[in-house]
């Protein structure tokens, strides 16, 4: 008889593997993927609405190629909503039967200004539901042009909305802690997000692999060898034995293996190194070779949420570690220290923790490196590489600089000494 | 544990009895039923029609049957989809890479009898730099060129007419002309020339064109 206590060894198994499915889907980490994820999602999503914008009345005028009854005619209109009755599907679709361009230019340009402000991470909750209601509305609108890539930035933008991607990398952030509103502490988020993302992005190669299976030029080894000759696919110039034999087989078969590998194996960290930068090679191939804008930038992004928040940030102090040359040392004047808030801000802007901060004898900023003396605000400036997107504003450094103190303690840790409350000397 | 929250505002707490609320993890699982039933190829037509039994140790062929018969189509799934635009479905060159180049050019009969050619941005004719922004054109005369897709036909004509319009001399017809040109599997002799093959007349309708004149 067994005791309760002791459970079959199969139910613990069983446990167990569940709480590694929970964790790996749910568990906590840092959020700094989401944040670069959505840098990137803000960035591609902006060129996109650029690139359609700059042809904008052949696909969004009333006079163009498509007009509005015409995109909602492509949409399949008559699909039902429920087994039974006649009502159909509701799209989102702010742009649905709008005709007028006083109304669907600024749309379209604000879309493009809330790609902006998610990719800077301003109000990013905000902005990042408005360009994500904005880029599905815009491709309800039109969906006749669209192609596999404008799949892949309609559901980055949905993911970032949804996930908490203002967390990290973002001016949002960088005012919290200036402001001293939010706490330096590493911030941990459940990662269901991320690994959202990377599931979609291994079952776009997964379900493309399966649907080639089909196909018998894939199966034969001769895929690659048509578009190759497709006219209206050249791009760049390249050496001509690319797309013969035997390359064509190694290019098809290359093909095959990468969208499994990207499909399955990339969730096997052992592998993942090898496998995405297969990925990557792949999708640069067709970035040169073939003209499918974005398609292959926004694939590569993606790949951002194979890894963790910690790897990111690990691998960014690896990389500051090895560029020595650019550490600066930058003394605040003596009798002073940072406030809490001002370190936490200056940190964060230098993910590659090229800047040290300690006190300084003189009475003023002073900052050097290896090669001599440097002006403070300079050094801060084109080390951090989040002060890229604020540091060139006129004014604004002498500003951060000198909120940034507070009188130093030298009081006595006795009680009955009163603390010596110094004077900024500022 | 140092801080774990999910507003940022690093509130210092214990860890979280669950990673993320029962009603997150619902909505997640349901997301991902549903855009991997959407994803996952079609069956084929005779094995979906239960003309032919997918072979018994094929397990995928079984998952795509059920999944068309089941799954795939279930208004309450297509509901979310395409309600909250997370639609999709990956056949970038497959089942087979496409195999036929296509492009098209249009011809422009005035009032007059006068008549004249207009190409769109035709990527092969463009500079580098250009074929980036204009691609959309390809995809478009892509679709624009397939039986499958006629109704769109008119508004090309008409949008043609439009480009192409002279008031004193009206344009009367558009004819939309395919140039196609297979490319032949490797050892087989290669095509060198398109063939042209004019697939629509388009009788300009002049209310519409005036109304287009019309518009800002």
């Amino acid at each position: 008889m067994t005791k309760p206590s002791e459970k079959p060894a199969n139910e613990g198994d069983f446990k167990s593997t569940w709480r590694a499915f929970d964790n790996w889907w749910f568990g906590h980490g840092s959020p700094t993927t989401l944040g670069v994820f959505r840098i990137f999602t803000g960035i591609l999503a902006f060129a996109d609405f650029w690139l359609i914008g700059l042809h904008w009345e052949s696909w969004f005028g009333e006079k163009g190629y498509v007009p509005a009854w015409m995109g909602q005619m492509w949409l399949n209109p008559n699909l039902k909503l429920w087994f039974t009755g006649d009502a159909t599907i509701p799209r989102l679709d702010l742009l649905n039967g709008v005709t007028d361009p006083r109304v669907t230019i600024p749309f379209f340009i604000g879309c493009m200004v809330f790609a902006v402000l998610t990719a800077l991470g301003i109000a990013t909750r905000f902005t990042s539901i408005c360009l994500a209601i904005g880029m599905i509305s815009v491709q309800h609108r039109n969906a006749v042009i669209l192609h596999g890539g404008d799949s892949v930035v309609r559901l980055a933008c949905i993911y970032t909305a949804v996930a908490p991607s203002g967390l990290a990398c973002s001016l949002d952030r960088l005012i919290g802690l200036w402001k001293g509103k939010i706490s330096p502490d590493p911030v941990r988020i459940s990662l269901w997000p991320q690994r959202l993302i990377a599931f979609n992005v291994a079952l776009i190669y997964f379900t493309t692999i399966w649907l080639k299976w089909d196909g018998a030029r894939w199966r034969e080894g001769i895929a690659t060898y048509f578009p190759a000759r497709m006219a209206e696919f050249y791009r760049f110039p390249y050496p001509r034995f690319v797309n013969n034999f035997p390359f064509v087989y190694i290019t098809t078969y290359g093909t095959l293996l990468v969208e499994f590998a990207m499909g399955t194996l990339v969730f096997f960290r052992p592998l993942r190194k090898y496998v995405l930068p297969m990925g990557i090679m792949m999708h640069a191939w067709i970035e040169y070779a073939m003209n499918i804008p974005l398609f292959s930038f926004l694939m590569i992004s993606s790949y951002i949420s194979f890894y963790d928040g910690d790897e990111i940030e690990g691998w960014a102090a690896r990389v500051g570690k090895r560029l020595a040359r650019r550490h600066v040392t930058v003394r605040y004047p003596s009798g002073m220290r940072l406030k809490s808030s001002a370190r936490a801000f200056l940190e964060a802007i230098d993910p590659f923790h090229l800047v040290t901060y300690e006190a300084s004898a003189s009475s003023d900023w002073e900052a050097s490196s290896a090669s001599g003396p440097l002006k403070p605000s300079r050094a801060i400036a084109t080390r951090s590489v989040g002060a890229y997107i604020f540091g060139w504003l006129p004014g604004i450094w002498p500003r951060i600089l000198g909120n940034s103190l507070e009188p130093a303690y030298t009081g006595s840790v006795f009680p009955s000494e009163p603390a010596n409350k110094q004077k900024s000397s500022k | 544990m140092a801080s774990v929250d999910n507003t940022g505002k690093g509130v210092k707490g214990e860890q979280p009895r669950r990673n993320a609320p029962l009603w997150i993890k619902l909505l997640l699982g349901f997301h991902v039923l549903v855009i991997t039933s959407r994803t996952i190829p079609n069956a084929k037509d005779a094995q979906l029609n239960g003309k032919v039994s997918p072979p018994v140790f094929d397990i995928g062929d079984w998952i795509r049957v059920w999944n068309n018969r089941y799954l795939k189509g279930a208004p309450p799934l297509e509901v979310y989809l395409f309600s909250t635009g997370t639609w999709q479905y990956w056949d970038m060159f497959s089942p087979n890479p496409a195999y036929i180049d296509v492009w098209l050019d249009t011809e422009i009969i005035y009032k007059d009898g006068s008549h004249k050619f207009y190409l769109y941005p035709r990527m092969y004719k463009l500079p580098i730099p250009n074929k980036y922004a204009q691609e959309r054109y390809r995809k478009f005369y892509e679709r624009a060129n397939s039986d499958e897709y006629k109704f769109l036909w008119p508004q090309v004509g008409l949008r043609v007419a439009y480009l192409n319009d002279n008031p004193k001399n009206p344009p009367m017809t558009v004819r939309l002309t395919r140039h196609y040109l297979y490319v032949r599997d490797p050892g087989k002799p290669q095509e060198q020339e398109y063939t042209p093959s004019m697939f629509f007349e388009y009788a300009v309708n002049q209310r519409d064109l005036a109304r287009l004149r019309a518009l800002p």
